[in-house]
């Protein structure tokens, strides 16, 4: 079964199916990019002492916090006010256990998210004033932090012996919100040490004690944490780079051992290596757009930490694999808000502009700055200015100044080809919204936050959404269990496919697009793909 | 095909108003997000002596789909009118 997919710029889609009878294999990257080229015996030489990386302004010196422009100072101290004298939310165990009991995941996270949010907000708005006015708060914050049971989230505890319910307190894991809050605290204590230390020193060392136990330590001796991609049973996604990521920041600024220091810095090169040996030599993210924040975001937290570690020394910027991972995003890019969102991808996502912008600018790709800049604009003309992990938020306001003045344009490509995740798009005219705008897609049904849709596609019309992608409801237990595909935004009847005598596309490596071709020239540009592999073929006959 | 699919099913999944204009015409339609008020219309053509049109409206509960598409999409559904073994269908989209 063929579809063809003819984009007549200015006039048309042309959709035919064609039921006749008519792979996916790429070269994979270096798979040891990084840690055969940074060796331990290397690290060793460029690795600089955590005394000597000061990758920000401390909140004691205040000439840097207080030449911030004033905009940013004012944003920062405001939204901080609320969390004065705040009430941090109580997170009682049968929050935690609504994910087993229900599968709901909301009411356990919302209340750890708010306490996060706090914290930081405390934080930065603390560094920028620097009069002690929230330090109390922060000690709260701390103090209500380090006591939690568990840092991850119920959905996360996959890795625990005695597996989901209740975390075990005697079995610290990691996965992603462990480690961000991990990197929290370590941000907090590096950036308000002497402030803290003054009302406490019990503090900093509770920080430590913590960090040791919940993040130092299992992330160095335990290597079944599934993100890390030392276990052969299953593929790594945006979490090995967004953990190692938050793992490297508390190794950079709290972990004192030398030996230990920069074992563990190795052992989170050759775990980032697993996650960019995974990627295709397009870059394209098969998690979709939503997902590159962590993805290719984190992976490039991860060689920013390691570039200003190193002062230099470590540097992958000119790898093609590393720059095709960042241009995806923009590559996704259908105007304005809006992204292609094939797979667990809502159309309108957030990016991280600072992060894009300074990603373009270390790949040296002035599209990708500009396209970082613009949306950075989009976003503070909507309220959205500094947000996400406190690290990110860092680089965010003192980079403010630059990005807020560079050049802003989206960039609007004409045509995309991600020839190994198959993706397509196409649009009436290079450089403007105006006109139809087409995203299809071949793939397989066995990617990464996979929906069943071989052979989908997206249309929109004057930068608006016309024929869509639904995208994605919120997770639920169900959304990563073996009842994935019983979610109606999962099948590939409720996307712009085909469903023979009540079949529908079958999840699974092995269901994918056969015979991909793809051309464009100034006049049109067309996909045609085979899409019968993907249905289950005992229930289709093809000659 | 060895043997005739019984039945096919083509889904367009649209956030649009749809509007079955005329037999083998499909209007969508949907306001601009953009202020100068006119709204935007794409035409689906089809070959409606192959396909039956049925529209779902699919009902939006969860709040993450609602904050995009409000409360409800629509699914237009092209059944095939007759058992097909090798067929070949086109649909035109245009403004």
């Amino acid at each position: 079964m063929v579809i063809k997919m003819k984009f007549t710029r200015l006039l048309l889609v042309l959709l035919t199916l064609i039921f006749t009878f008519v792979s996916n294999n790429f070269a994979q990257p270096n798979p040891s990019m990084l840690s055969k080229k940074y060796r331990l015996s290397k690290l060793k030489k460029i690795m600089l002492a955590p005394d000597q990386w000061q990758p920000f302004p401390k909140a004691s010196e205040r000439d840097a916090w207080l030449s911030l422009p004033q905009n940013v100072q004012k944003q920062l101290i405001n939204r901080a006010k609320k969390y004065v004298n705040y009430t941090w939310p109580d997170l009682p165990a049968t929050f935690f256990l609504d994910f087993v009991r229900t599968g709901n995941r909301d009411k356990y996270q919302q209340a750890r998210d708010f306490r996060r949010e706090a914290l930081c907000n405390l934080v930065l708005a603390e560094c920028v004033e620097g009069k002690g006015n929230f330090l109390d708060d922060i000690v709260n914050g701390i103090w209500v932090t380090c006591e939690e049971s568990y840092w991850d989230v119920p959905a996360h505890l996959a890795t625990q012996a005695q597996g989901y319910g209740l975390p075990d307190v005697a079995e610290p894991t990691v996965d992603i919100f462990a480690s961000e809050t991990g990197a929290l605290l370590a941000w907090t204590a590096y950036l308000l040490g002497g402030q803290i230390d003054a009302i406490s020193p019990i503090l900093k060392q509770r920080i430590q004690i913590e960090l040791e136990k919940r993040i130092l330590t299992p992330c160095l001796e335990r290597d079944d944490f599934g993100w890390m991609g030392f276990r052969d049973d299953n593929p790594v996604n945006n979490h090995n780079p967004w953990c190692n990521s938050n793992w490297l920041i508390v190794v950079l600024l709290n972990e004192q051992n030398k030996e230990r220091r920069i074992a563990a810095v190795g052992k989170i090169l050759k775990s980032l290596d697993v996650f960019i040996a995974g990627y295709p030599p397009d870059g394209g993210c098969d998690e979709g757009p939503g997902y590159w924040n962590q993805a290719a975001g984190s992976l490039f937290d991860c060689l920013d930490l390691l570039y200003t570690a190193t002062t230099g020394s470590i540097n992958s910027y000119d790898e093609s694999i590393i720059q095709e991972m960042a241009k995806y995003i923009y590559r996704a890019h259908v105007s304005d808000q809006y992204f292609i969102n094939f797979a667990d991808a809502s159309p309108r996502i957030s990016i991280e502009a600072d992060l894009a912008y300074r990603f373009g600018k270390r790949i040296g790709d002035a599209t990708m700055m500009k396209f970082g800049a613009f949306m950075a604009d989009l976003y503070q003309k909507r309220g959205l200015t500094f947000w996400g992990n406190i690290g990110r938020q860092l680089h965010a306001i003192f980079n403010y100044a630059e990005l807020h003045s560079a050049i802003k344009e989206q960039p609007l490509l004409r045509d995309v080809w991600l020839e190994n995740l198959q993706v397509v798009t196409a649009r009436s005219e290079q450089g403007s919204a105006k006109g139809l705008y087409v995203a299809a897609k071949g793939g397989h049904n066995g990617e990464s936050h996979n929906h069943n849709d071989v052979g989908n596609f997206i249309v929109y019309l004057d930068g608006e959404p016309m024929i869509i992608d639904v995208g994605v409801e919120a997770y639920t237990k169900k959304t990563f269990s073996a009842q994935r595909y019983e979610i109606w935004t999962m099948q590939s009847a409720y996307h712009n496919l085909p469903t023979i005598n009540g079949v529908m596309q079958k999840d699974g490596r092995e269901f994918s697009a056969r015979n991909v071709n793809y051309f464009a020239d100034d006049n049109f540009a067309e996909l045609k793909l085979d899409i019968a592999g993907a249905y289950p073929s005992s229930k289709m006959h093809l000659i | 095909m060895t043997e005739a699919a019984q039945q096919i099913d083509l889904t367009l999944m649209t956030v649009c108003q749809v509007n079955l204009e005329s037999p083998g015409k499909i209007v969508l339609e949907r306001d601009r997000n953009s202020s100068d008020g006119m709204p935007i219309t794409l035409k689906v053509f089809y070959n409606d002596s192959k396909f039956q049109l049925e529209l779902e409206n699919v009902k939006l509960t969860d709040k993450q789909l609602k904050a995009v598409w409000k409360n409800e999409v629509t699914r237009i559904l092209f059944r095939t009118i007759a058992p097909t073994a090798r067929d070949t269908w086109q649909m035109k989209i245009v403004p």
